[in-house]
């Protein structure tokens, strides 16, 4: 991934926030999950909140600034500048535009990018180089986010050239997005894993800024649709937040229709992601919650297969046995 | 007769238990002098007899009148000293360096050993009298300058100095199917019909008697333990261990005299012979060889004919690891503190193929895997060699116990290893009947390979290199003048210079390890353990003067990763990008990058080893190719030659102790990377673009082995999905031509330990939403949250 200016076409180039390797659970086998920026949806307990914004960002980690002052000297734009107290560097976010001249100078590493503009032929050269750990192991290709609707083009002219590798290929959505966009995808797709963060609408809206009824649509849609992928339906658990009685038996009537489904994986909430925050210059939103144990988690779990009984369900991956 | 399955559980837990405490945890360590007065007395009762000679009687001296040792809960008897945890002494080698270190021995830091003024007064008195015939004192002898200093500056080691040289496995197939009388059989055949009328003809003859006065001697050891526990089962009142006494005196009056009929007999058998062969010289790793296959025709039939069971053996095996961890050996305070913890390298290999390919896993692979993990100790540790046809269930259990995070079983990959052996010169059979030391691996029984007859400092060939052959930071020339950084004007011109810098002291350490290779077969022959390996009875030689089927010397590269970072940083900085000037690198680099921030932050940022980019792999590639080439050409003076390996054991914590700073941005005394793995924490693309740079090295060309140690966080193998894909990640790196992996497991334990001791953790890395991060440079909420995680996945 070079940092090379180019504007982003949409198509044949996308904007990615980063490519991580071996990992285990975005799908079957060792995958490479291709993470893109730009998110619709703004969910209070967001980890990646580096992901959410569709632009490039530049992070800033105050304790190692050295406070030389070189960033703000090379910024074309301006966007960087010292505190009042000169105790640390402010960006203006708004001016920046994502060039990174800054953090290839800084001499502290206070500086990171937060995203790449890459074409599709480069994701797939990144790809490939984990591709003969796909052999054994049956892994692939995961596309996620961000949203990766937001770059639907990128996204299947990617997920096509994949298809031409013979590489095995999921993707991870929140499926809101106007089905046009959506609907070329799905032939592409072996896997697909998406999120059922809450089945209340209204709570959806508070919780992620956004209604849920379109999303809850686009799943029956794909779900009614000829294409053959299987379905991960993923709920991140949040202890108060998204985790009553009453929620639970709601997904569960709502999963329980579903053709493609292949299993239910809860998520355990967690505040990873909470420094990230910090270097983008923003808050956390949720309050002090502490971390589920694994008791917590179980029970929970327990509660849906009672509500949705037969369906595989995991938690963070590890399978529970079945009631 | 048969007990309920828990109940007779239960019993082999409270003698594992009790054996491990009695034997190990609560036992103090203890330097006791007794061997070395039983050799000086019989070397001066035999003074006029040849070396080999002396060596026999003083074997038979010390099987004859050495205190034996015995636990209460043992069911196989045989240690090399009167107690466990205390080394032996071998004044007959390395008299001069015990003598410096004898103060130090119960106060150094790292395996401090207790010595009571009394016995060091003893010790010191009968030390004294090999002051100039021990065999360190004769290598000093023949040393030249060059290497002297060299070896001073910590340009090189040269291995076997004061000390026996083991990674070596006997034939123990023969030994359980011959028994020692029939060792003696071969040799009174020797005797009576091999009778050349020459000075070779002599040396032969006074070989095979001396090899005929050690295996009876043995004999007659087994004989004194048969006395022993028969005395014990008079004296006790307990049935039950009268009746496991009064066995086992029956069994050594049969093993290792004659051939072993049981699976008890046979591991009675091999566990005596074993002790003595630390007894004879106390070398470090003597292999307990494929133990899964040589021992299975034992366990096969008495499973079928009803004389043991599973539980049985997994209690013989436990027992079996207890008693590899109760030896320890006598180093000296320099190694100590490279090597702490005792290490003294036994291995047992599992797995692998059969003499036509196919698959040897049986269930007693299984069974060593079982007992290692209810052992619980250090030693032996196991290596498992992976092939295509392995039982995927196999693999599956491998991937399980390297979760238990004992560090062990190493995965060799026969796909690699196999061609190696062929090279080497074997035939197709011989090479699959391979076994593992730790990295290393040689034909059981016929193959004295002599790993660790040399180190070589990469890095500091480099500063060499850039340096005209002087090091910068002392000023001392010490290696060919090659020019100055400055002076050349393609990054080219300096590899250049790095393979004269590598070339000359690969030279020097062949020039200083055939005359110590000349010197143990003068002065330090093994006429008990020549006695097991092919070819020595039959060519009349012992296996210092290279009567073993194959001989080898191993050289050991050091630092591959560190010297590659180092490179690639001074070809982007000084000849890609030209950024930084060579002389401005060259005055960082005297200086230990003091106010050169800047300049260090640029070495730091440059393309590293690890992390799939072949801008710093190639010359990972290339570096460990020429080392290759230089090791290959040398023979070595038993037959064979000289053969190159990328492994560094703990070497590369002295040689970076010893190295000035380098163009990577490391810093004066910071360790090097360690085997052929990246520098720690400096991959941080995850492990499969480690893995792909670790094969873009050619594992085939270095044939005495590759060294990969990786760490995974525990949490990466939390449930059986996991797992399997971790042996499908094992596969790919078998595909990919790896040699060896093995894998160090983080535990929450290790997490907190980090936490309260972040220096001992600073390469450790862990995965923080999504990004890679340094563990100890993260906040302390962030770190209890990583924490909490990890241990709330390993709860399931």
């Amino acid at each position: 991934m070079d940092h090379r200016r180019i504007e982003a076409d949409g198509k044949r180039t996308g904007r990615v926030l980063r490519i991580e390797r071996t990992s285990i659970h975005d799908g079957t086998g060792l995958r490479t999950v291709v993470f893109l920026k730009g998110c619709p949806l703004s969910c209070l307990w967001c980890s990646t909140p580096e992901s959410q914004k569709g632009r490039l960002e530049v992070g800033y980690v105050a304790d190692r600034c050295a406070l030389c002052g070189r960033c703000i000297e090379i910024c074309p734009r301006g966007a960087l500048r010292f505190d009042d107290g000169k105790s640390r560097i402010v960006i203006d976010r708004e001016r920046c535009d994502g060039c990174f001249a800054c953090v290839r100078k800084c001499p502290a590493q206070a500086l990171k990018s937060y995203g790449s503009i890459m074409t599709v032929d480069e994701v797939v050269r990144e790809i490939e180089k984990d591709s003969v750990f796909y052999f054994h192991s049956g892994g692939g290709v995961t596309i996620s986010g961000g949203e990766p609707l937001e770059q639907a083009a990128f996204v299947q002219a990617l997920l096509g050239e994949c298809r031409k590798q013979g590489i095995h290929r999921a993707l991870e959505t929140s499926f809101l997005g106007p089905w046009e966009k959506i609907e070329p995808l799905l032939p592409l797709l072996n896997l697909v894993h998406t999120d059922l963060k809450h089945p209340i609408p209204e709570e959806h809206r508070r919780l992620t800024g956004v209604d849920n009824r379109p999303i809850l649509e686009n799943i029956l849609k794909a779900d009614a649709s000829d294409h053959r992928f299987d379905l991960v339906v993923r709920t991140p658990l949040i202890p108060g937040i998204n985790d009553s009685e009453e929620a639970l038996s709601k997904s569960a009537s709502f999963i329980k229709g579903l053709k493609k489904l292949k299993e239910v994986e809860f998520l355990a909430y967690h505040r990873l992601g909470i420094d990230t925050y910090g270097h983008l210059g923003l808050s956390y939103p949720l309050r002090e919650i502490k971390t589920p144990n694994l008791n917590f988690m179980l029970s929970k779990a327990r509660l849906f297969m009672s509500k949705a009984p037969g369906i595989h369900v995991t938690i963070n991956g590890i399978p529970v046995n079945p009631i | 007769m048969s007990q309920p399955v828990t109940e007779r559980r239960e019993q082999t837990i409270r003698r594992i238990t009790a054996m491990k405490k009695r034997m190990i945890l609560e036992r103090p360590t203890e330097l006791l002098p007794e061997r070395a007065l039983l050799v000086t007395a019989a070397y001066e009762e035999h003074a006029a007899e040849p070396p080999v000679m002396q060596r026999a009687y003083a074997l038979q001296k010390v099987l004859a009148e050495m205190t034996l040792f015995m636990d209460d809960d043992e069911l196989f008897v045989g240690h090399p000293s009167p107690r466990p945890r205390s080394p032996i002494v071998c004044p007959e080698l390395g008299a001069c360096w015990i003598l410096d270190d004898l103060d130090s021995f119960a106060t150094r830091s790292a395996d401090a050993i207790g010595l009571t003024e009394e016995n060091k007064f003893v010790l010191r008195d009968c030390l004294t009298k090999w002051r100039r015939s021990s065999l360190d004192a004769v290598v000093d002898r023949l040393l030249s300058e060059e290497v002297k200093n060299a070896l001073d500056e910590g340009m090189i080691t040269v291995g076997g100095r004061g000390t026996a040289q083991g990674n070596i496995s006997i034939n123990y197939r023969k030994l359980l199917a011959k028994g020692l009388r029939g060792i003696i059989g071969e040799i009174d055949e020797k005797l009576r019909t091999d009778m050349p009328r020459d000075i070779e003809g002599t040396k032969k003859r006074t070989f095979w008697k001396a090899a005929r006065i050690s295996c009876e001697a043995v004999i007659t050891f087994a004989h004194r333990y048969a006395d022993l526990t028969a005395r014990k089962a008079e004296e006790t009142d307990d049935a039950r261990r009268k009746a496991e006494l009064l066995e086992m005196s029956a069994t050594l009056r049969r093993v290792p005299e004659f051939p072993a009929a049981t699976f008890r007999e046979a591991l009675q058998s091999l566990w005596l012979v074993y002790t003595v062969l630390h007894i004879e010289a106390d070398p470090h790793a003597i292999l307990l060889g494929r133990f899964d296959q040589y021992m299975y025709p034992f366990y096969a039939r008495d499973k079928a004919e009803g004389r043991i069971s599973d539980e049985d053996v997994l209690e013989l095996l436990a027992s079996l690891w207890i008693k590899c961890t109760a030896i320890i050996k006598l180093m000296d305070s320099v190694t100590t503190r490279t090597f702490a913890g005792f290490p003294l390298f036994q291995n047992v290999t599992i797995g692998g193929q059969g003499s036509h390919g196919e698959d040897a896993s049986n269930d007693l692979s299984r069974l060593i895997l079982d007992a290692a993990v209810r052992a619980r100790v250090t030693q032996p540790s196991i290596g498992f060699r992976y092939h295509n046809k392995i039982d995927p269930d196999m693999l599956y259990k491998v991937a399980e116990t390297i979760r238990e995070g004992l560090g062990y079983p190493a995965v060799m990959n026969d796909n690699c290893i196999i061609p190696k052996h062929l090279i080497r010169g074997a035939t197709l059979e011989e090479a699959r009947n391979y076994c593992t030391n730790c990295v290393e691996t040689d034909i059981e029984g016929m193959t004295d390979s002599r790993a660790h007859s040399g180190y070589v400092n990469f890095p500091k060939c480099l500063l060499l290199a850039m340096n005209d052959g002087v090091d910068p930071d002392t000023g001392r020339r010490i290696g060919p003048r090659t020019g100055r950084l400055e002076t050349f004007s393609s990054f080219d011109k300096l590899f250049a210079a790095y393979e004269t810098q590598v070339a000359h002291f690969t030279r020097l350490i062949v020039d200083a390890y055939d005359l110590i290779d000349g010197a143990h077969a003068v002065h330090a022959p093994e006429p008990f353990m020549s006695s097991l390996l092919d070819d020595c009875i039959e060519r009349g030689m012992t296996r210092q003067e290279g009567g073993v089927r194959y001989n080898f010397s191993g050289i050991f590269g050091v630092g591959l990763a560190s010297v590659a970072d180092a490179m690639a940083a001074v070809r982007k900085l000084c000849f890609d990008d030209r950024s930084v000037a060579p002389s401005a690198m060259m005055e960082a680099l005297k200086n230990n990058f003091q106010n050169a921030k800047t300049l260090r932050n640029s070495c730091e940022e440059a393309p590293k080893f690890g992390n799939d980019d072949d801008y710093v792999d190639l010359i990972a590639r290339d570096a460990a190719h020429i080392f290759c080439r230089e090791v290959t050409q040398y023979p070595c003076m038993r037959g064979g030659f000289y053969i190159p390996e990328l492994h560094s054991v703990s070497t590369h914590v002295y040689f970076g102790e010893v190295t000035g700073a380098t163009p990577d941005g490391r810093l004066k005394g910071i360790a090097f990377s360690d085997g052929a793995s990246p520098v720690g924490g400096r991959d941080r693309q995850g492990p499969t673009a480690a893995v792909r740079s670790m094969t873009k090295i050619d594992h085939q060309e270095v044939l005495q082995g590759v060294l990969y140690n990786q760490k995974f966080s525990r949490t990466l193998l939390k449930g059986p999905g996991e797992v399997a894909a971790f042996t499908d990640y094992i596969r790919t790196y078998c595909d990919l031509g790896g040699h060896h992996i093995q894998f160090n497991m983080i535990s929450t334990e290790e997490l907190r330990k980090a936490q309260e001791n972040p220096s001992a953790y600073r390469d450790l890395i862990v995965r923080v939403a999504g990004y890679s991060a340094y563990f100890t440079e993260l906040n302390r909420n962030t770190q209890d949250e990583i924490i909490a995680r990890t241990e709330y996945e390993e709860l399931s």
